[in-house]
């Protein structure tokens, strides 16, 4: 019990603080062929390379907002641990995101053409994001009978999830102009998986503190498609999926989402020593189509009063368990159904950066980071430094500031041994050095096939 | 690299699970149990809600027995009459024989209109094959002519008596023999099979008896051993509906209430002068309907009921009422409908009403730390009002202390009656919000099987009982409870 107590709060305590991965160190090591997937401007520096599924890793990060595990778990002067979640959940700010972000590729292969650079990819994205109102947190921490709650509308507004998985096909080509500009774009068709959001979320529940009723109010809408549209369609609905042809039904569900999206890039060397460079990936949108529904709930307004004695006399009893409390009352929710397609669009990423070559191997570099999407706007900054060693080590050391964390530090490799490159990047080494204070977790590794390596050019 | 940095600079001791300390999870939850709004029709009318009359706002439990019926069919019947073999004389002359003696009944009719029926003359023994002529002077066809029968001597004649009346002469029919020659022979008369479409005559004398009924007082059956319920003005009415030819008085002798806990046998008392009689159906058969009230004015209907009678039994007598001579139809019948008038104005105490509900709270105890129960109610009645919960294991058995007394959740939270005007009705209801700390360690120790509650609601009015009060039809008692439990999960327990 106290393991996994522990384990699940340090879980939180990691997904509870941070914000979206950027990407920030791979971006300087070009060594990676993964790194032109951040600017098709940036030509791998080999005449080809093969990524394998599973073989070539992936990436994978867990961000949010609010507390850490050591605002949890206190380390007292005795050398034991307190629990202090209700001083963790105090650092919570109103609406903390918890974000779980993957990309798992498929196939991917590039190679030398003259001045010019192609490349193709199939890779698996996903993308995940909770908003918890620190309001939910304290209502389950405190209860609902807490003076907090007691008579008063507990409100859970912004409560919602954003869930996006699809599999991008990328046709890239990146050509050096001249001794100046290099230009590279990325064309991308797109098919979706699965979508889910909570496109508008304003509950509230009201403990009545002369009687304990408890009232749920408020507005729903979830937009979903794909195998989630299929799920949450089952699970409101109570259709359930029939056990005889799930699989046909998950198939036709997570295909027939069609999108596309442009990836362009660009560098400019100013010099030698100083060059610009700049992209925007995911302009783009997917249509979805299969298993589309957008649920628009009734106004809710339920109230939960007990179990009705309506005729007090007759014996006859109305026989619900106290224990289903909640459940009746989220069962009191109608949804409207709307099956028709939706289109969205993706988190557009722009990346904007320079690099001053120190030293004939060593690189510093400067990026900025920007994502827009849904209507909000995210950015960070960092700041690096590249080294390279002949034609088999890059490695890269940076300081970046986003989110609500200014306490970033990245660190990444590559080592390449003959055709074999391993690497391993993170965004924040420090999650690793002390894990109970990150407020990042981000990793990258694997192995990628790069042939004709030269780490010489710019 | 990762896996250095990790190793090198992870401090272990924040991480090592074994060293956290106790800690607990102690979240106060709020649950809304059980609600309940009880107006009249639940409090005074759970067993029987037809019984609940409202008259505006006036409310009345009325229960109603069955529709008895006396049909005169039935009581009234005519016997075959024999008359044995016997001599008669006989000559071309008409002389008067001696008269046919009829049964009692006909002693008390004047005129019997006849459906059916027959006379059959039988002879024997005779002399000569003369025709005897047999002439029923009290025995008229449709066109009042007398019955006439031929006989040949030694035979036998049959004559039908439908659409015949008889006009019985003190009791027995007259008849005149004339025949072809002078003779004798035996004879004998037989009527059989009459049926009587109407009847005129004196039927003041007996008793006639409807059937036996009863039926419960289901409002009765709330009362505690120990209480009562006093109503100021309870009637008890007799509806008829009586199609026979004369009026009829009730006979309350056999007419009782019955309260089986505590005994009591009342017997209801009347005064007949005040009140009226059953009235007469129309000439012709037709029905009339008529009502008799018993009210404290007329009877000791207040006495009867005062012993909170579960049941009540009746078997009414009725006897005529009239001026003879009357006239009754066969399809005549008198139908009776008893019924217990109840308004709702009076004293209570101690009226109980039960009601199992399920409430099982928890199966671990180790979960809670504090346990309160929270009420809330709203009293519309005239009526002091005590609320008692008791828990109740699966088979819906009270539960009981090591004592032996029951196991309660709450106990009798009290919540006073409404206010009311000078006239006894409700000018303000009672509001009363409370919170009680569950203390009994016994009761909160076996939380954990009770899977029912007996909520138990019992009422008076005000002034212990001997206040009267009103109840109308608007009145309302709306009870909440819920329970607040501070929760206690052991976030560091080991298994």
């Amino acid at each position: 019990m106290r393991k996994i107590v522990s384990a699940l709060i340090l879980f939180l305590s990691f997904i509870i603080n941070g914000s979206a991965q950027q990407d920030l160190t791979l971006y300087e090591l070009r060594a990676a062929p993964q790194s032109n997937g951040l600017n098709p401007s940036k030509i791998p520096l080999c005449k080809g390379y093969l990524l394998l599924p599973g073989l070539s890793g992936g990436y994978a990060s867990i961000n949010s907002e609010g507390f850490t595990y050591a605002d949890a778990f206190q380390l007292n002067d005795n050398g034991s641990i307190d629990i202090k979640l209700n001083e963790a959940i105090d650092k919570m700010k109103d609406l903390n995101n918890i974000s779980f972000d993957f990309k798992a590729p498929i196939l991917g292969f590039g190679f030398r053409m003259g001045a010019g650079f192609a490349t193709f990819g199939v890779e698996t994205k996903g993308s995940s994001r909770f908003t918890v109102p620190k309001t939910l947190a304290e209502f389950i921490w405190l209860g609902n009978a807490d003076e907090k709650f007691l008579g008063q509308r507990a409100s859970f507004d912004g409560l919602g999830v954003d869930y996006m998985q699809y599999t991008e096909f990328a046709f890239g080509y990146a050509r050096d102009f001249n001794e100046n500009w290099t230009f590279g774009i990325k064309a991308k068709y797109l098919s979706g998986q699965a979508f889910l959001r909570t496109t508008q979320s304003s509950l509230g529940i009201t403990t009545n503190a002369e009687n304990y009723a408890i009232t749920l109010d408020g507005e729903l809408q979830i937009q979903a498609a794909g195998i989630a549209g299929l799920v949450v369609d089952s699970l409101l609905n109570f259709n359930g999926l029939s056990f005889g042809n799930v699989g046909d039904q998950l198939t036709a569900a997570g295909s027939g989402n069609h999108g596309g999206a442009l990836d362009i890039g660009a560098t400019y060397r100013l010099n030698e020593k100083i060059s610009f460079n700049a992209s925007v990936l995911d302009v783009g949108i997917i249509n979805w189509a299969a298993s589309a529904v957008t649920k628009t709930s009734k106004p809710i307004s339920y109230t939960y009063e007990g179990i009705s004695v309506s005729d007090i006399t007759s014996g006859q009893d109305e026989a619900e368990s106290i224990v289903g409390t909640l459940d009746t009352l989220l069962s009191g929710i109608e949804f409207d159904d709307k099956q028709e397609s939706f289109t969205t669009t993706l988190p557009i990423k722009i990346y904007a950066g320079g690099n001053y070559q120190i030293l004939p191997k060593t690189d510093l570099s400067v990026l900025t980071f920007n994502e827009l999407y849904n209507g909000r706007f995210k950015t960070s900054l960092r700041f690096g430094v590249t080294q390279r060693v002949r034609n088999f080590l890059m490695a890269t050391l940076n300081y970046s500031v986003y989110g609500n964390s200014a306490a970033n530090v990245g660190a990444g490799f590559t080592l390449n041994l003959g055709p074999l490159q391993l690497y391993t990047i993170t965004d924040n080494v420090i999650a690793f050095m002390l894990p109970e204070q990150s407020k990042n977790f981000h990793l990258r590794f694997g192995i990628n096939l790069t042939f004709g390596n030269n780490f010489s050019q710019n | 690299m990762l896996i250095v940095l990790t190793n090198a600079c992870l401090n272990k001791d924040h991480f090592k699970l074994d060293n956290i300390n106790d800690a607990s999870w102690n979240p106060n939850l709020a649950i809304p149990l059980l609600k309940a709004n009880v107006g009249v029709y639940n409090l005074f009318g759970a067993t029987d809600s037809n019984a609940v009359s409202i008259d505006g706002k006036n409310v009345s439990l009325i229960y109603q027995g069955k529709t008895v019926r006396l049909k005169m069919g039935e009581v009234l019947v005519f016997d075959d009459v024999t008359i044995p073999s016997s001599p008669i004389v006989y000559t071309t002359t008409t002389v008067a024989a001696p008269p046919i003696q009829l049964d009692s009944t006909f002693n008390k009719i004047d005129e019997v209109e006849l459906s059916a029926g027959q006379m059959t003359i039988a002879t024997s023994g005779q002399s000569s094959s003369d025709e005897i002529t047999f002439t029923f002077l009290d025995i008229l066809d449709a066109q009042s002519r007398p019955l006439v029968l031929n006989v040949i001597a030694g035979n036998t004649a049959t004559k039908g008596l439908a659409n015949h009346k008889i006009t019985p002469d003190n009791g027995t029919i007259r008849f005149t023999v004339s025949a072809t020659g002078n003779g004798n022979c035996n004879a004998a008369f037989y009527l059989t099979g009459l049926d009587f479409i109407s009847a005129t005559g004196d039927f003041n004398t007996g008793t006639l008896r409807l059937p036996r009924d009863s039926f419960e007082l289901y409002v009765f059956k709330n009362i505690a051993a120990k209480g009562s319920i006093t109503v100021s003005n309870p009637i008890l009415s007799i509806k008829a509906k009586n199609s026979i030819g004369f009026d009829l008085k009730p006979l309350f002798d056999k007419v009782e209430s019955t309260n089986p806990a505590s005994g009591d046998i009342n017997k209801l008392v009347v005064d007949p002068r005040k009140f009226g009689t059953i009235k007469s159906g129309t000439s012709t058969g037709g029905v009339v309907e008529s009502e008799i009230r018993l009210d404290r004015d007329n009877s000791n209907i207040r006495d009867f009921i005062g012993i909170t009678p579960k049941y009540l039994s009746h078997e009414i007598g009725l006897i005529g009422g009239s001026t003879p001579p009357n006239t009754i139809f066969k399809n005549s019948s008198c139908e009776l409908e008893m019924n217990i008038e109840l308004p709702l104005e009076g004293r209570v105490s101690a009226f109980e009403v039960l009601d199992t509900i399920d409430m099982q709270i928890t199966n671990d105890l180790t979960l809670i730390k504090e346990f309160f129960i929270k009420t809330y109610t709203n009293n519309g009645f005239p009526l002091d009002t005590k609320i008692t919960i008791l828990l109740m294991d699966e088979n819906r058995q009270l539960m009981r202390k090591a004592d032996g007394t029951t196991m309660t959740l709450l106990n009798e939270v009290f919540t006073a009656a409404a206010n009311v005007d000078g006239n006894s009705i409700v000018t303000e209801s009672m509001i009363v919000s409370s919170e009680h700390k569950l203390l009994d360690d016994e009761v909160l120790a076996s939380l954990p099987l009770a899977k029912y509650g007996q909520m138990r609601a019992s009422m008076n009015t005000t002034n212990f009982g001997n206040d009267v009060v009103k109840i109308q039809s608007d009145y309302n008692l709306e009870v909440r409870v819920g329970v607040k439990i501070t929760g206690n999960v052991n976030l560091t327990k080991k298994k």
